[in-house]
């Protein structure tokens, strides 16, 4: 596997509704400083460099907390002729460098949400779900009942489900709702996304896809996220253009991951918090 | 009303939850490699002292409640109310047997405590951390007993009732820290 070094500003960026950027200009021009390197990476994709790894700090605005800083370090890798399956096996044989003892588990998503809370993915209603989150002891805030179902399924998972996993284990959450497939392949029956998320001790490590190849369907989706960002009040963002031809020009099937290399550092030392193990976080850079 | 922002959450700040001033314990953001941000925070409610967790979205704004801690000193109790005195300026404020709670078996007189005032009106008190009280009650002292085990309990001029090592004798003034109610010394008259 070939190490690149791809730039950490670029003219486009993800659209990720949930994902705000730190920006700065030359020259007049505007840039975005990276969430990730994934769409350079796919470009080299597309120029036939075969897999590829980088190691490379990524900004995320606003992040800030103690799993959190707006600077962090990001661990990318590309296997071109992976499916999905082989990734995630060598993610977690690459864990268990650190963590012998820990086999995978594996998780579904929607069969979590309803072992969780008896609600149902899809049928049940956004009251059904208001009720359960309403009655819940850890008591939201109204302007957080406000959001559509997928949102408030989102927040159950995040808020109650995802501090359970990977406690004794290398959790591996698998069938994602279409909706949140964000750059993946969707599965044959076009319900589910080829994406998966790896947890340790409660605490999200990696997020990867089987990557998504059709440059029409992801435009698409630029498009569907940028409208979730202006009904956010978010900017829109400039669509990667060269992404896109990259796509048309023809992405290797391939999948990818990415691993937040700050928190592994964190979960292999045993520490609580990110600022243990960054020279200087935020407050102090 | 005043409000503030999830991003300016920290330990301290006090916000007006269901109409109760509240302040925040432990305030913890997390975002989903997926979803949207949110806040969780415990939150001590300083009206019932109970702890409760709250999830906000993060940005939101949550209203503050106007709460702020003065240093007064105790001067005297009536029936109803105790009677506390800014030093500088020599005002006065009285608070009830609610605000003051527990804090009430420490005070006789000239302490300088912690007043915490909501819109103006007392609602906790904080002793100081260490009184010195004079025992009014307690069994006859042991001699030459200096093991710091056992013990007996003495009841103090405040009415008060701690714990004391048995060599303390009735009459003495004993040094007392009044967030645990341990007995620390004995104070030389």
């Amino acid at each position: 596997m070939l190490e690149v070094d791809t730039p950490i500003l670029s003219s486009g960026a993800s659209t990720d509704p949930m994902l705000d950027h730190l920006s700065c200009s030359n020259a007049g021009q505007s840039y975005y400083l990276q969430t990730s390197p994934e769409f350079a990476m796919k470009r080299l994709l597309a120029a036939e460099s075969g897999s590829i790894y980088q190691i490379c700090r990524c900004f995320r605005a606003g992040e800030s907390g103690r799993r959190h800083n707006p600077e962090f370090t990001m661990l990318e890798w590309y296997r071109t002729d992976f499916s999905l399956q082989q990734l995630i096996d060598e993610m977690v044989s690459l864990l268990q460098h650190w963590f012998p003892q820990r086999v995978a588990r594996y998780y579904d998503y929607e069969k979590l949400i309803t072992q969780h809370t008896g609600l149902n993915y899809g049928s049940s209603s956004i009251e059904d779900i208001r009720n359960y989150l309403s009655g819940n002891s850890a008591s939201y805030s109204t302007e957080l009942l406000q959001g559509q179902c997928d949102d408030l399924f989102d927040l159950i998972f995040s808020s109650e489900i995802e501090p359970t996993l990977g406690i004794d284990n290398i959790a591996i959450m698998t069938n994602y709702p279409a909706s949140q497939a964000q750059f993946a392949e969707l599965s044959n029956c076009g319900n589910h996304a080829k994406r998966f998320e790896v947890y340790i001790n409660g605490i999200e490590l990696a997020n990867g896809y089987e990557e998504l190849a059709d440059s029409n369907e992801q435009a698409v989706r630029f498009a569907q996220h940028n409208k979730q960002r202006i009904a956010l009040s978010k900017p829109a963002i400039s669509v990667d253009q060269r992404l896109l031809s990259a796509l048309a020009h023809g992405l290797p099937q391939c999948s990818g991951v990415a691993l937040g290399l700050d928190r592994l550092l964190m979960l292999v030392a045993d520490l609580e918090s990110l600022d243990q193990v960054l020279e200087f976080s935020l407050d102090r850079a | 009303m005043a409000t503030v922002n999830t991003n300016e959450f920290r330990g301290g700040l006090k916000l007006l939850i269901d109409g109760d001033p509240c302040s925040i314990i432990e305030n913890e953001f997390v975002k989903p490699g997926k979803g949207q941000a949110f806040n969780r925070v415990k939150i001590r409610n300083l009206m019932t002292g109970r702890v409760i967790e709250r999830t906000y979205k993060s940005g939101e704004s949550v209203e503050t409640a106007d709460v702020v801690d003065t240093d007064m000193q105790f001067l005297y109790s009536d029936d109803e109310y105790w009677h506390f005195m800014v030093p500088e300026t020599f005002e006065q404020i009285a608070a009830d047997s609610s605000a003051v709670g527990d804090a009430s078996k420490w005070l006789k007189g000239q302490e300088d405590c912690v007043v915490t005032l909501w819109e103006g009106r007392p609602i906790s008190i904080t002793p100081p951390n260490f009184v010195e009280l004079q025992i009014t009650d307690t069994d006859p002292g042991v001699r030459g007993d200096t093991s710091g085990g056992g013990g007996k309990p003495a009841t103090l001029e405040t009415g008060a009732v701690v714990r004391v090592p048995l060599f303390v004798d009735l009459g003495e003034v004993i040094k007392v820290d009044t967030r645990t109610s341990d007995y620390v010394s004995r104070v030389k008259a």
